[in-house]
């Protein structure tokens, strides 16, 4: 299927076309793959890049012929020809009716990265063999990075407190992303990965995979509270603790807010889809991002997200990194990453995309559904993206209709009414779910309004298809249709 | 037309299971410092087909003008019968008193001390059970590395080095190289 690879990613070849080619960013015509390995290794051993193939110099679209094999081709080359691994992202985008790829990568944290043997490093626009000095500078900071949290050791872990099955699933991801890795077992691909060193389980392995991580690091848990009013305080709705390993973390609590917001169904015509009442990409990627940016070394470090009345919060411990600001979360940036290891990993396991374009993703997703854009705060080493007007009702708002109907839609949503209309509807549509089987006039009781709107809204939801009389005329009700 | 300068060929020899991304990351050190590298795994020693691995090997050993050995806790999977790749190959490095270096492992040199104070009451000999950080036999290289030195007052600078992470080793590389190369 040609077009499955395909990313809906144009927004981002907008964003970079306006630039000029740097230090992290270069247009290639055509697809020379010696030449591409060149400049991402590069990229990898300075400041992370992107790399688009189709595009002159001069930003004229050309486009790439047979884009698909050559995506295919390319991806198989970086992968398996620059070393030590690091993750590559090589996209086929659609883009003003051309085929066009773009490769990204981050700064990398096992320096020096090299192709066929020589080491190449960039310098403003250009890609160099490094030198010595250069040399010297990407060995210093690779002896940084191997003192960073995520890579000391966690003394007295053992296999046996790991996740196996989350580990194999990661395994098996691997070898999809790099073919021929040809891993004896598990322990033999947490070696391979760096996450076992010298026989000791790294942190970034314990957050990663282990059955109990708060056991051995508290501060890797993460709190989900739901308050009734636009402040924190004493009452809340609900509040639960996520102390699992982050991959079974990232599911529990994703699903927690879809059970949280809900879906709606849209009506249109005779047609009908779920909607998400959320922005699932945007919230998606701000979760990861927090869990992936998060400072783990204090064992005050804490990651919060917190569903107010009138929006909703992302917080974690940790500042933006040095060279960022909020200002660059708005376009393509430098991503640097606190946590490699840990994003690695889930790069695998295609939870994120990487580039820096995680936050324009999200901004694009919330408007592309209709959500107000996300806003960012950096603040005494806690950054948070609020989330304006995503929130849920308060309980005394949902009264007598929260529970029951149609497990997992909170609400229907009928095009071409009114806000106002489609809310009675729902209403309506609700009492009739709880309450199966009653004729107009006793739903009109039950909704507390008059006949007449009652019969009126029936009418709209049976044309619709969402409820439906059954029986003989005298003895018969409405029901909510099963199949919804 | 001016002759082409002649690189100094130096052996990389080392085991390679857990170590692949360090030992191409040494190999490329050792590229950028203008040195024709010698390595298996990196595919740089020449091979004939009609000789055996060990062979080519040992082969690379005597075309090299420098031998840089890395001792790690890990055995390694090339042994022939009872004969291990790297073992051979820093046997024969010595034998011909090849000039050389040599990078040791933290965990191989404790492992030396601790193991020369535990005893069993017993008197049997202690088992290691298979694992993937630390093989005995991996002591034995280190021991025949030190009985087989050159005498003190013919050495020329430290000739052996510990490490135990990646940069340890490339700043050593770096600074006995700029040695070598300045003599």
């Amino acid at each position: 299927m040609k077009n499955q690879q395909i990313m809906d990613n144009s927004f981002i070849i907008d964003n970079l076309l306006q630039q000029q080619e740097s230090v992290r960013l270069e247009f290639k015509e055509k697809p020379n793959k010696a030449m591409i390995a060149r400049v991402i290794t590069s990229f990898i051993n300075t400041q992370g890049g992107d790399l688009i193939i189709g595009i002159k110099d001069d930003k004229t679209i050309n486009g790439v012929e047979n884009a698909e094999k050559v995506h295919n081709d390319i991806k198989k080359f970086l992968i398996e020809e620059i070393k030590p691994n690091a993750p590559i992202s090589v996209q086929l985008i659609q883009y003003k009716r051309k085929e066009i790829i773009l490769i990204s990568v981050w700064e990398g944290a096992k320096k020096p990265y090299q192709y066929k043997g020589k080491i190449f490093t960039r310098e403003n626009d250009v890609t160099k063999i490094s030198n010595q000095e250069n040399l010297n500078y990407l060995i210093k900071e690779r002896k940084e990075a191997d003192f960073h949290w995520e890579r000391r050791t966690v003394l007295g872990a053992k296999i046996s407190d790991l996740d196996i099955s989350e580990i194999e699933k990661t395994k098996n991801e691997y070898e999809l992303y790099k073919q021929r890795s040809g891993f004896e077992d598990v322990e033999d691909f947490l070696i391979q990965m760096g996450l076992i060193k010298n026989g000791n389980l790294t942190n970034a392995c314990v957050v990663l995979f282990a059955k109990n991580p708060a056991r051995y690091i508290p501060q890797s848990r993460i709190r989900l509270t739901v308050y009734p009013s636009n402040k924190t305080g004493d009452k809340f709705i609900n509040d639960r603790i996520f102390d699992n390993n982050l991959f079974k973390n990232i599911t529990d609590i994703l699903n927690f807010i879809d059970i949280t917001f809900g879906r709606s169904i849209v009506v249109e015509g005779v047609l009908r889809k779920e909607k998400y009442n959320y922005p699932i990409l945007a919230l998606r990627e701000g979760l990861l991002n927090a869990m992936v940016h998060r400072d783990y070394n204090s064992v005050n470090g804490f990651l919060q997200i917190s569903i107010f009345n009138n929006r909703t919060e992302i917080s974690n411990y940790g500042g933006l990194p040095e060279g960022i600001t909020i200002r660059d979360l708005k376009t393509e940036h430098n991503s640097i990453l606190r946590n490699s290891d840990i994003a690695q990993m889930c790069f695998i396991r295609k939870y994120i995309e990487m580039l820096g374009s995680g936050t324009l993703r999200m901004i694009d997703d919330c408007k592309r559904n209709g959500f107000n854009s996300p806003y960012w705060v950096d603040k005494e080493d806690i950054t948070t993206v609020t989330f304006p007007k995503l929130a849920i009702k308060s309980e005394e708002d949902n009264e007598g209709v929260n529970e029951g109907v149609n497990e997992g839609v909170k609400s229907i949503v009928v095009e071409g009414e009114s806000e106002g209309v489609n809310e009675e509807l729902n209403i309506l549509f609700k009492a009739v779910g709880n309450n199966p089987g009653l004729k107009a006039p006793a739903i009109a009781n039950l909704i507390d309004k008059s006949l007449s709107s009652t019969e009126r809204y029936i009418r709209k939801l049976k044309n619709v298809g969402m409820i439906e009389y059954r029986g003989v005329s005298k003895k018969g009700g409405y029901y909510v249709v099963k199949s919804i | 037309m001016a002759k082409k300068k002649q690189k100094i060929k130096i052996m990389l020899s080392s085991t390679v299971y857990g170590f692949e991304d360090q030992l191409s990351q040494i190999t490329a050190q050792l590229n950028l410092l203008d040195y024709e590298v010698l390595n298996s795994y990196n595919g740089s020693i020449k091979v004939n087909p009609k000789l055996s691995n060990l062979e080519n090997c040992l082969n690379a050993v005597e075309e090299c003008d420098l031998f840089l050995g890395i001792i790690r806790p890990f055995y390694g999977t090339g042994n022939i019968g009872e004969k291990n790749i790297t073992f051979e190959e820093i046997k024969k490095a010595i034998a011909l008193k090849k000039p050389y270096w040599f990078l040791v492992h933290r965990d191989v040199v404790f492992a030396r001390l601790l193991f020369e104070k535990l005893k069993l009451k017993s008197g049997d000999k202690i088992e290691v059970e298979k694992n993937r950080f630390f093989d005995p036999r991996t002591i034995d290289v280190y021991e025949y590395v030190i009985e087989n030195h050159i005498p003190v007052r013919l050495r020329n600078g430290n000739w052996a080095q510990e490490f135990y992470r990646l940069d340890e080793m490339m700043i050593y590389v770096n600074s006995v190289s700029k040695k070598t190369l300045q003599n």
